[in-house]
């Protein structure tokens, strides 16, 4: 097989995907970007004026917008601060010899097989009124515990907690999965080593699984925050951004709320085109620092 | 040769999947062709009222054997958009749906529809439909389109709670609130609302503005009349009587996160007595519950004290009215069309569907289903149908229009902020659409 037929048929492999991604993510994106300068009223066939980057001035001033970003942030965080953590301790527990391991597995990556619009409806149930069967807040007064009475997404305060609650209920079996691949890569002589030196359970933990699960840990951590910049279905069919006023509102449901519900096509593909640049922002500079890491570790090794 | 029509048949299928997106289309009958063709746009979608509107055209082809009706069933959401690129271009349909307001007077600015008034007066239809919808086809007082249904928001409620803690059907504000404390001491929520979807509560805030001011601020605010402002003193009052009610603790608790489904559980689950919804609420009953239609009734949204406006005024809207376009060629043939679409034969189906056909009392009465006969009752007895004021809105505004009112119900916001808000934008939207005018 010569060098030239190879590439050609990798190219020939390739173009479908390539074709299909150029043209339904690479083309809109530049097509949000050319919308993003135009004023675009509604029932308009087309964009009627340019206007430049006024969109783009109304929209640092528009206070929602930085709101809804910083909600986003707060997911960011939080889910790295609950997810990971959770998840990783769950693939030590379960990669040891536990009874019932493979039915604990399954359960906990269930979320993950569900639809998103499942998981939604089933919470938002759950965080309803009493009156309107909501188990959680029916639970708490039958504990005689203080429970927020307009339900838990009813109430301002914690709305948005609630819902990332439900995120990271959504996707710590997801990261636990990618942690047991990781630990199930750890050669046993390792653990043997250190069990001859004398190390507990917990000292093998940290400083064999670990170091050696630095990587996985990072890559958890790019899919986390990436997800968490972009997120937008769950949150979207829970509250809408709501209850009012924007207590959960992130990038992706603004731009949501004003291109398609207002109808404001400009400036809604602004909202699009800064939320793609702070999501790729972000995402290079964390590559940058795993490329940083990398040579670190280079430099220590040689 | 066999990966060849392999090839070819994935193509054709792939093209199939692509190519035909966009409505559907009802096929030519096959025999002569017939020598008179007419367009016709209709947004009925759902399988009951689709039918019922193609089995009256299906009966004027019947009739009319020189006519063929070529029939697109359109998306109700994709609709502005699609009939707007129409009149834009040559392709115009000759009989469309149109909901009236701004978007049909701004189709009679550009010369695009026929004026109706001769026709529909010389064919008796002034007598047969409903003054109050035959309202929403006029532009500047005359006839551009003829409505086909009419839907009203009334307050339901359950009649057994209400005798069984002997609360009386209210007439007033003041006492739509002590009937509203009875129940609550009684431990039953009085109205459900659920708000997530921001239309439920926006009725609310509608009937206020209308019982307190009239239609007249509304349709000055709106279309930016000399004077005409959402900051009038009825939007700002009618925005402090709902957060009255409000802190009267009327509502369910966390309304403004429940649905509209959520809302009518409780109705259902007679947590709750009363609910402001549209006459497609008893559809929804009928096919939830049933066995609660015998307790449920209505009555009409109260009035209050010191408003100005007529107190039998019925907040509602229309959806399905026809109006023919100007570059129609068969003129009068579309019209018999409009004729068959509001006939006798189409109004009983139409009822039958639990939708409220267009017609004089006199005329559907007999045809109604008794609990639809009851909110029609209502509907009768109007002098004035007030639209939904975001389906009268451009959306921007109609959005924001939704959103202050859930947050007045939250109470976010105040009324005089939301109402500022309201005109703020208005402002803004009328100086781009006079700017921004390609």
């Amino acid at each position: 097989m010569s060098r030239t037929f190879r590439s050609k048929t990798v190219w020939l492999f390739l173009a479908p995907a390539l074709a299909s991604y150029l043209a339904f993510v690479v083309v809109p994106i530049v097509q949000s970007f050319a919308v993003s300068l135009f004023d675009w009223p509604t029932h308009a066939v087309s964009p009627t004026r340019f206007v430049g980057l006024e969109n783009y001035a109304r929209l640092i001033q528009d206070g929602v917008f930085w709101k809804a970003l910083s909600h986003n942030v707060v997911l960011l965080v939080l889910s790295l601060v609950i997810q990971l953590p959770i998840a990783i301790f769950l693939a030590a527990l379960l990669s040891g010899r536990v009874f019932g391991r493979g039915f604990f597995r399954t359960v906990y990556f269930t979320p993950m097989v569900l639809p998103t619009v499942v998981i939604a409806l089933l919470w938002r149930q759950m965080y309803l009124p009493a009156e309107s069967q909501g188990l959680l807040v029916q639970l708490l007064e039958w504990l005689r515990l203080p429970s927020p009475a307009d339900g838990f997404l009813g109430d301002a305060r914690l709305a948005l907690l609630s819902v990332i609650v439900t995120i990271s209920w959504r996707y710590v079996g997801f990261h636990m999965v990618l942690f047991m691949a990781g630990i199930e890569g750890i050669p046993e002589e390792l653990y043997e080593a250190a069990r001859i030196d004398g190390a507990n359970a917990w000292q093998s933990f940290r400083h064999v699984t670990l170091p050696l699960l630095a990587p996985v840990i990072r890559i958890s951590a790019v899919l986390s925050i990436v997800g968490s910049l972009k997120y937008f279905d769950l949150v979207y069919v829970m509250t809408k951004g709501g209850p009012p006023e924007h207590v959960t509102e992130l990038t992706t449901t603004y731009m949501y709320q004003i291109g398609i519900d207002q109808q404001t096509i400009g400036y809604g593909s602004t909202v699009a085109v800064a939320g793609f640049l702070i999501s790729m922002l972000v995402v290079v500079g964390v590559m940058g620092l795993r490329w940083h890491a990398r040579a670190a570790v280079r430099e220590v090794r040689e | 040769m066999k990966r060849m029509v392999w090839t070819a048949a994935t193509i054709l299928l792939t093209a199939a999947l692509i190519l035909p997106a966009g409505c559907p289309r009802k096929r030519l009958p096959p025999g002569p062709a017939p020598a008179k063709r007419i367009t016709f746009w209709h947004i009925q979608t759902s399988s009951v009222t689709r039918k019922v509107t193609e089995d009256a055209v299906g009966r004027y082809e019947g009739n009319h054997e020189d006519v063929a009706v070529r029939t697109t069933a359109c998306k109700n959401d994709l609709y502005k958009q699609k009939l707007s690129q129409a009149m834009a271009s040559a392709n115009v349909p000759d009989v469309f749906h149109t909901w009236g307001g701004g978007m049909l007077a701004s189709f009679v600015d550009d010369r695009q529809v026929t004026d109706l008034t001769s026709a529909v007066e010389a064919a008796g239809l002034t007598k047969r439909i409903l003054p109050a919808a035959l309202e929403f086809g006029k532009v500047r007082g005359k006839i551009y389109a003829v409505p086909m249904d009419v839907s009203v928001v009334v307050m339901w409620y359950n009649r057994k709670l209400f005798e069984k803690h002997h609360v009386t059907v209210p007439t007033t504000f003041e006492e739509l609130k002590s009937a509203c404390e009875k129940l609550r001491n009684a431990g039953i929520t009085p109205i459900a609302l659920g708000n997530k979807d921001k239309w439920p509560g926006a009725f609310y805030f509608i009937y206020l503005a209308t019982r307190l001011g009239g239609t007249q601020p509304f349709k000055d605010a709106a279309g930016r009349a000399p004077g005409g402002t959402f900051e009038h003193p009825s939007f700002i009052e009618a925005g402090r009587k709902l957060q009255e009610l409000t802190r009267a603790e009327v509502f369910n608790k966390g309304a403004s996160v429940l649905t509209y489904d959520d809302a009518r559980g409780l109705f259902i689950n007679e947590k709750a007595a009363m609910m402001l919804m549209g006459t497609w609420f008893l559809a929804d009953l009928r096919s939830d519950a049933p066995e609660l239609l015998d307790k449920v009734d209505c009555f009409a949204f109260p009035v209050v004290r010191g408003g100005t406006g007529k107190p039998n005024v019925i907040v509602g809207g229309i959806n399905a009215a026809y109006a023919i376009s100007s570059r129609c060629l068969n003129k009068e043939e579309a019209f018999g069309l409009l004729e068959e679409l509001v006939s006798d034969t189409t109004a009983k189906q139409w009822g039958e569907t639990g939708r409220i056909p267009a017609l004089n009392a006199t005329v559907i009465s007999p045809l109604l289903e008794k609990h639809t006969l009851k909110a029609a009752l209502l509907l009768f007895g109007a002098p004035e149908i007030q639209l939904y004021y975001d389906q009268y809105l451009p959306p921007a505004l109609a959005e924001l229009h939704k959103t202050t009112t859930q947050s007045l119900i939250a109470g976010t916001t105040t009324p005089t902020a939301a109402a500022r808000d309201m005109e703020t934008l208005a402002r803004e939207t009328a100086a781009n659409s006079k700017t921004g005018a390609p």
